[in-house]
């Protein structure tokens, strides 16, 4: 099995897997970036309801290309029913929310649950009829990339590829617009297209996922990489580019570890190590990881212990326990006279007053405003406003 | 007489687990929680597939313990991401119930329990329809104790549930009003924040896992939303959008059992549909309908 999981990952585990692997790394970085605007739309759930919306369509597509065709398995058929059904659910999704009685969480459970439920009636309906065929559908529950066929992989390429290309293209525009809808709407830019274009790739992604990932998990490929995204990073470019990475990968090794058991389902495998990936995330991220907070915490306790002492004495409680805390904290030696790293303590804490009476006398109504932080100014201030301050004080 | 055996049970079940259901649901409508509901009947399934590893059978009380367990971790998890990794509760659910709903698929297909007792498809359908009641030969028979013993398991069972999870609601009923609309109001009262959370979201989960078994996720979500949400629409008291939300939701297990398995047939299928699905689809035809009257009614006013 490791050998057929290296060959698979290395693309040599032959054609069909190779293009579902391929097809399913675009996807995932796609759908990363995708999932961050959501999540910043404040909308992360609405794929969730898409994706369950989809049934109904897929069941639909699949009677349509039955009657139309002749064999109820055309994948265009079931991609174009999942998507028009996509649409259909968010369009009543919206017009069910009733601002005072019925929130946006309501609606969107009561949406995802009945066109669920229609889509299990169609199925258990197509189940009856006397034709071949209809045991694949169940394939878009759970997803099973093993048992794909080549047009479908295609589709899946396809698409990853050309919501990745616009992304790339429009990304400026769809950070602005998502981050800040007001400002880019006084800029000149059109928020409305831009927040439908959001909405149409992700409903593309989810429509053309499902074959391999599966309707109930779909979610996670635009939640979980854009979410653990979120803890390495502050700058949108880079938490867009950190989920796309995140996503490319879980969904290749998901794909590739799939295709090499050759029974394990497909989104089963993907999302659980994309939830591997964003515990790591929250757990051990610098500055926004669980740990680093703690650190952080407990640092800024002790300190705070420190200063209080250092008040103390300021009332003339002890001379010898400022010694006590210098000598403790390697600035001084057993004699009271300063170490280097005293030294170099008392240097920056010399600094730290100078900046911050610049600060003061430049802008003082932003001092009062940060006062009481015990953070030096640096980890607090942008860097160009601490370069400006140098700059005057020169 | 298959109706006695077949169809009756069949109903009993749809109608107690809509009515347990439907009954906790009112909080989530109100807390604006509708999706943990969602969340919770997917969290579960790996304490089921745990549950049954452990006794071996898919219907024990171990298993029921397993699942609510699941449950309860999935939401402190949830709030735990919140609180501490500091993202919005909808990004932390959508999360968490992936990866727990992952967890338990690749449970099932790894451990050998696919296809044998457990399988996702029944989870998510559920299969009201196989509970059967040998016993009663005529309507008179329904009343001789002597087939009580021998009522389908998930009859008891849910009727226990929705009776213990009432008489909580009516014990209880002004604390929870209270806290449902002031969460605040709580701490007032000196309950600690996560105990009111602790016991909301365990009768939920308790809701949620009793009719989990019997009728299937998809008919416990749209249960708990859909009966509440309409409720809600058309009245204005709680007391009375609890009372109407019970009215909602039997009638819709009833028209909707019937639509699934006789007007299927009356329209032409050779037998009949889905019967969970059936009763989700009622159940969100009658929240249309509130919602559209409801429309109405602003715009004539």
């Amino acid at each position: 099995m490791f050998g057929m999981l290296i060959e698979a990952l290395l693309l040599e585990g032959g054609y069909n897997s190779t293009i579902v692997m391929i097809g399913l790394g675009l996807l995932g970085a796609a759908a990363g970036p995708v999932g961050t605007f959501m999540i910043l739309k404040g909308r992360p759930l609405l794929a969730d309801a898409v994706a369950h919306a989809t049934l109904p369509g897929i069941a639909a597509g699949f009677l349509i290309a039955l009657i139309l065709t002749g064999d109820g398995r055309n994948p265009v058929f079931l991609l174009s029913g999942a998507t028009l059904a996509g649409v259909a659910a968010a369009g009543v999704m919206h017009l069910l929310k009733d601002g005072s009685r019925i929130g946006e969480d309501a609606a969107t459970a009561a949406t995802l649950s009945v066109s669920f439920g229609i889509g299990v009636v169609l199925l258990s309906l197509i189940q009856t009829l006397p034709t071949a065929g209809q045991a694949g559908l169940n394939a878009y529950l759970l997803g099973q990339a093993a048992t794909m066929t080549q047009k479908e992989a295609w589709i899946l390429a396809v698409v990853g590829l050309c919501s990745l290309i616009m992304l790339l293209i429009f990304f400026k525009e769809l950070a602005l617009s998502a981050f800040d809808p007001i400002g880019s709407a006084a800029l000149g830019l059109p928020v409305r297209s831009l927040d439908l274009l959001t909405t149409a790739l992700m409903l593309l992604l989810v429509a053309s996922g499902l074959r391999a990932v599966g309707l109930i998990l779909i979610l996670a490929l635009l939640v979980t990489p854009a979410a653990a995204a979120r803890y390495w990073t502050d700058s949108l470019p880079r938490v867009a580019l950190l989920s796309a990475l995140f996503g490319g990968a879980g969904a290749y090794f998901g794909g590739g570890i799939s295709a090499a058991t050759s029974g394990l389902p497909t989104g089963a495998l993907i999302v659980v190590i994309m939830s591997v990936l964003f515990t790591i995330s929250v757990l051990f991220a610098p500055k926004r990881g669980v740990i680093a907070i703690a650190v952080r915490r407990r640092r800024l306790s002790r300190n705070l212990k420190y200063l209080r002492a250092l008040g103390r004495i300021a009332d003339g409680v002890a001379l010898a326990e400022l010694l006590k805390i210098a000598r403790g904290r390697g600035w001084a030696d057993s004699e009271g006279r300063p170490t280097p790293a005293g030294e170099r303590a008392a240097k920056s804490w010399a600094e730290e007053e100078r900046l911050r009476s610049l600060y003061l006398d430049d802008r003082p109504e932003e001092a009062s405003r940060i006062g009481g932080s015990l953070l030096p100014l640096k980890r607090l201030l942008p860097r160009d406003v601490i370069a400006d301050l140098e700059r005057r004080s020169v | 007489m298959t109706f006695l055996q077949i169809d009756l049970p069949a109903i009993s079940v749809a109608i107690l687990a809509a009515l347990t259901a439907a009954l906790v649901g009112n909080l989530l409508i109100l807390r604006r929680q509708a999706l943990m509901g969602d969340a919770l009947s997917h969290m579960v399934l790996p304490g089921i597939v745990a549950g049954y590893l452990i006794s071996g059978h898919p219907k024990t009380w171990v298993t029921i313990a397993c699942a609510l367990v699941a449950g309860l971790f999935g939401a402190a998890v949830v709030a735990l991401i919140r609180k501490i990794g500091r993202l919005d509760m909808a990004t932390a659910m959508g999360v968490v119930l992936t990866a727990m709903f992952a967890a338990g698929v690749l449970m099932i297909e790894t451990t050998g329990t696919a296809g044998v007792h457990l399988d996702v498809e029944h989870a998510l359908y559920g299969s009201i329809e196989s509970v059967i009641w040998p016993h009663p030969m005529t309507w008179v028979d329904i009343l001789n104790p002597d087939g009580w013993g021998h009522l389908p398991e998930e009859i008891p069972f849910l009727a226990g549930t929705f009776a213990i999870l009432s008489a909580a609601f009516l014990l209880t009923a002004k604390e929870i009003t209270l806290v449902t609309f002031d969460p605040s109001f709580g701490i007032t009262l000196g309950l600690p924040f996560w105990v009111t959370e602790l016991a909301i979201n365990g009768a939920v989960a308790i809701a949620v896992v009793a009719a989990f078994d019997a009728a299937g996720s998809i008919l416990v979500i749209a249960m708990l939303i859909c009966p509440a949400a309409t409720a809600r629409l058309t009245t204005n008291r709680f007391s009375s959008q609890i009372w109407a939300s019970l009215f909602f939701a039997t009638t819709a297990a009833i028209v909707g059992y019937c639509l699934a398995v006789w007007g299927a047939a009356a329209l032409g299928a050779s037998s009949a549909v889905n019967a969970a699905g059936g009763i989700a689809c009622v159940a969100g035809l009658i929240l249309g309908i509130a919602a559209v009257w409801r429309r109405w009614l602003q715009h004539s006013t």
